[in-house]
């Protein structure tokens, strides 16, 4: 792999990278250490790397490191007490709008991770159930049957 | 699919295309870090780094020469003595006949010029 395709790869898939830790830790900061991490790694490992199903390895690596960092005692309690947060969109929504979204966020939060994690995949990020699967080496029927689960959670809980 | 789940799908789709990620950290710099920890993106070599380069090269095949030059000469001397050493030796070597010296012995100090260029050269010619 030369510079330039790196640099390449890390143009085209940083942001996902990044976004799939958020969407798993809630944590921007941690997000963007594993990402740039996750890179690092790519590039001192290139030798040995396959361009085929190159963004499968990026999400495994980045997998990887997010369980070893989270093992971390020491880097738990340091993102512990930082919250699942998005930044709400500033615009001219009516006020019933705006609780909406505030509700929203915090049933993303409450939400478990693995159905956060393949909704915001998909509805997010434009990913298909079968890219999720591949990604997140699960099966097809469970990036399916996180994703009904994660919908009925929604529309159980948005209108209470 | 009901009417009303519908309209929940599409809330549900816009509320999520509605959420604004904002990282403190701009993918770019990041990528800065990066290239500084793993020196990725190397600056051109700019002209008086390539002429210190070549200041250097030019140094050290100056030294290497001089090196190759003190080394040969050396080894050629060194052939040379002992080329000088060898025949030396060979030289040397020549053994006179015990008789030949006892001879002498007997032979007046005005005779012995002649006795040797008589006897003694000419054994050593033979051998």
């Amino acid at each position: 792999m030369t510079a330039e395709e790196f640099k390449n790869l890390y143009n085209h898939y940083f942001e996902s990278i990044r976004n799939y830790i958020f969407y798993r830790s809630g944590n921007k900061d941690l997000a963007s250490d594993i990402s740039q991490e996750t890179f690092i790694k790519v590039w001192k490992k290139r030798s040995e790397i396959k361009k085929e199903n190159i963004k499968a390895l990026l999400y495994k690596i980045s997998r990887d490191e997010f369980v070893s960092w989270i093992r971390k005692e020491k880097i738990k309690k340091e993102y512990a007490e930082q919250s699942f947060k998005f930044q709400i969109e500033e615009n001219n929504d009516d006020q019933n709008k705006e609780v909406r979204k505030l509700k929203f966020e915090k049933l993303l939060k409450k939400m478990s991770e693995k159905q956060r994690v393949v909704l915001l995949m998909s509805k997010r990020e434009g990913l298909t159930n079968k890219e999720i699967s591949n990604y997140l080496e699960i099966s097809l029927k469970a990036v399916e049957k996180r994703m009904t689960q994660a919908l009925k959670f929604l529309k159980e809980n948005i209108n209470e | 699919m009901s009417k009303k789940e519908n309209l929940e799908n599409k809330e549900i789709d816009s509320l999520i295309k509605g959420l604004n990620i904002s990282y403190s950290k701009s993918k770019e710099e990041i990528w800065e870090k990066v290239n500084s920890k793993l020196n990725i993106e190397s600056k051109p070599k700019t002209n008086q780094e390539s002429n210190n380069i070549f200041q250097l090269n030019w140094k050290f095949s100056m030294a290497a020469s001089i090196l190759v030059i003190i080394g040969v000469s050396w080894f050629f001397n060194n052939q040379q003595n002992i080329i000088g050493n060898q025949q030396l030796d060979d030289f040397e070597s020549i053994n006179i006949e015990n008789s030949s010296i006892v001879e002498t012995l007997f032979i007046e100090e005005n005779q012995i010029d002649e006795y040797l260029s008589l006897y003694v050269i000419n054994e050593v010619i033979d051998e």
